[in-house]
């Protein structure tokens, strides 16, 4: 994603920061920067959805306590998230009601000692927090009714729920000193504010085939708004004296179907729901960064207006198997495996060609770069009768979405502490094992002995110096430097993406329920912690941060989720 | 009878055009219901026991009856009326909470 300047903010910075801290604000001229001087891509391209999570929440007080298993476990309108055919413990119409409220805690385990501000320039970093951000979520509306179907015994389902958040935000913040700071501290803070996200109306319908074995399906409308915001602050001696900030927002919908079953053997059961592949559609985006105005005059900042492109994403067909069993009337268990392969999710969007040159042939440092999108009718055919496009009649593109496959081990129990006709109070436990969305990120490297940082400008440096030696890039060596330079312009935020050591998280959960008569409330504890590599201040974007670098940090998110039912 | 029907409780019971005001004495295990120190306090179509109430200064206007007697098998039907504290606070957390949940998702959508 794109975000803040560290080159804009800190050429030069500290020569003038102990007098502006005492200083009236200059009036900033703004210039504003559209395609093609800022180029469009899709959102994952650009980092937007580096914390979006299409994995399905689960859902009421009961499985959700129990570690989220669900899979054989009859339930009401709710079950169906995990399987439609679960649906059939209902026994009376019913109407629930949920939500949660989140927060959070986080640390550094390692970041970066400097940060590289130009090839020569360094700042000493020092005191970098994180902290994931607290907020509230409605999580879902749902209505079951248990008919007769057909001479059998089947329900209805009709419910409202929160697929996916945009993401969890956070805050972060470090301290840089150094000669660029006329040694003096400067505290530097984000703010990365996700919100909205995608829900779903699903209507779900079951019955019961044969006393052993019930179906059940459901088909859900998904539609949405994402969301993110940042917020980025500079501050000398408690004097906020800059800032810039930017947004994210775009439209998404899908319609897909899933199919259940479940098995009923005694006091054991098991379940099986296929979640059938489909299309994501993510339409009409709009991104929106403020530059933090530039150093060292801090009279001017930039207002760069993007249009993520429309592009589809594939949701791969994903299952899941469970199991559970009575031990007696008062203790179930109960255990799912969710196969969930993202790693097999591709996007795709009309292709773009990206360029890289140099303005000044004898000045390494005026490199730039374009995209042309394929709807860029008059330039791409331009461009293709130079010679310049392979293939231009092929105007869409496919590539991997960058996602995770994200298989997930639950494992819970339930004790009914007290079970009556007119009061039930239960406490249950669990446990759940899976990789989160939100990638490892690594730096990539173009050469062995350009390490690290070196990845991008290192990347440039060695690209200048072929072009000297072979001005038309004939080379094999010459043309692997482009080729990479061009993969990083277009892909950006996913050629960042790590593929071998996704993010492992481990979430406990603790709750309890209680039923009077025809009324019904759960309360559920979860906590998930899990380690991440992430961006050090500012996730990359090549026009505004050459130099990325990264930090290591532990991260838990604390879920308080409240739900209620009513049955008539 | 209307009222909360546990012995101690204050009812009132209308028959043939009188309105009594009763302390329920005793529910049997059958059902039965005895009322005791019933006291009128109208009568149907008349105004008389509120202007002798009123002219006499009197809060209650003795029945002349002792107790009230009603057996189970006299009781046709019963409606559950009366105000739940406990069942009404169940109602309202659930009310109150799937309101909540749908307030936020209108406003996330409109």
């Amino acid at each position: 994603m794109s975000r803040i300047c560290i080159v804009l903010l800190f050429l030069g910075l500290m020569s003038v920061v102990a007098t502006r801290s005492d200083a009236q604000a200059p009036p900033v001229t703004t210039d504003t920067v559209s395609a093609p001087l800022f180029p469009n891509r899709s959102a994952a391209e650009n980092g937007w959805l580096s914390r979006f999570n299409l994995d399905r929440e689960p859902l009421g007080g009961r499985s959700r306590a129990m570690g989220g298993t669900g899979m054989a476990v009859p339930g009401g309108a709710d079950a169906h998230v995990y399987n439609p055919a679960a649906i059939l413990g209902l026994s009376t119409v019913e109407l629930g009601a949920e939500f949660k409220v989140y927060s959070g805690h986080g640390s550094a385990l390692s970041f970066p000692a400097q940060l590289q501000v130009t090839d020569t320039d360094f700042l000493d970093a020092s005191d970098y927090r994180v902290k994931p951000r607290g907020a509230s979520s409605y999580n879902a509306l749902t209505l079951g009714v248990p008919v007769t179907l057909l001479g059998n015994h089947g329900a209805f389902a009709l419910s409202y729920r929160r697929v996916a958040l945009t993401g969890y935000g956070d805050e972060s913040r470090v301290q840089l000193q150094g000669s660029l700071t006329s040694n003096a501290q400067a505290t530097y803070g984000e703010e990365d504010l996700p919100r909205k996200g995608m829900d779903a109306v699903t209507f779900s319908v079951a019955r019961a085939i044969i006393p052993q074995a019930d179906l059940g399906v459901n088909f859900n409308w998904e539609g949405g708004t994402l969301k993110r915001s940042t917020n980025t602050s500079i501050a000398v001696l408690g004097n906020v004296f800059a800032s810039g900030s930017s947004s994210y927002e775009q439209d998404l919908s899908a319609f897909s179907i899933d199919g259940g079953t479940m098995l009923h053997f005694g006091s054991l059961r098991i379940g099986g729901s296929v979640y059938m592949g489909h299309d994501l559609h993510f339409r009409q985006g709009e991104e929106r960064i403020t530059t933090i105005p530039q150093a060292p005059t801090f009279d001017h900042r930039l207002l760069i207006l993007g249009s993520p492109l429309d592009h589809d994403l594939s949701v791969p067909t994903s299952f899941s198997v469970g199991s559970s069993y009575e031990l007696n009337r008062q203790v179930t268990v109960a255990a799912d495996f969710l196969y969930r392969p993202w790693g097999h999710s591709w996007i795709t969007r009309t292709r773009v060609e990206p360029f890289v040159g140099f303005l000044d042939p004898a000045d390494p440092s005026t490199y730039f770069f374009t995209l042309i999108p394929a709807t860029d009718t008059a330039n791409w055919n331009a461009l293709a009768g130079a010679g310049l496009i392979s293939e231009p009649d092929v105007k869409e593109e496919t590539f991997w979405s960058g996602l995770p496959n994200t298989h997930s081990l639950r494992l819970g129990g339930e004790y009914y502490v007290k079970r009556s006709a007119k009061f039930d109070f239960p406490i249950r436990a669990g446990l759940r094992l899976e990789n989160m969305p939100q990638r490892n990120l690594v730096i990539p490297s173009v050469d062995t002995s350009a390490v690290g940082s070196n990845a991008y400008t290192g990347a440039i440096a060695l690209y200048y110096q072929s072009l000297q030696a072979d001005p038309g890039c004939t080379t094999g060596g010459c043309q692997a430097q482009r080729d990479y330079l061009k993969r990083m312009a277009e892909f950006n935020y996913l050629n960042f993406v790590q593929d071998t050591h996704p993010v492992g998280t481990t979430t406990i959960t603790l709750g309890f329920g209680v039923r009077i008569s025809e009324w019904s409330a759960d309360l559920t504890l979860e906590r998930t912690d899990f380690k991440v590599e992430r961006f050090f201040l500012s996730n990359f974007d090549p026009l505004l941060n050459p130099t990325p670098s990264t930090t290591f940090e532990n991260q838990s998110i604390l879920n308080l989720v409240f739900s209620t039912h009513m049955r008539f | 009878m209307k009222g909360h029907i546990e012995a101690g409780s204050w009812v009132t019971y209308t028959s043939i055009g009188r309105v009594y005001r009763a302390q329920v004495d005793s529910v049997s295990l059958g059902g039965d219901i005895v009322l005791k120190r019933p006291y009128l306090q109208e009568e149907y179509g008349h105004y008389t026991l509120q202007r002798e109430r009123m002219g006499e200064s009197l809060l209650q206007i003795p029945s002349g009856v002792d107790r009230i007697e009603i057996p189970a098998y006299k009781i046709v039907k019963v409606d559950e009326v009366a105000f739940d504290r406990a069942r009404s606070a169940r109602a309202a957390a659930f009310w109150g909470i799937t309101l909540y949940v749908a307030t936020s998702i209108l406003g996330a959508r409109l």
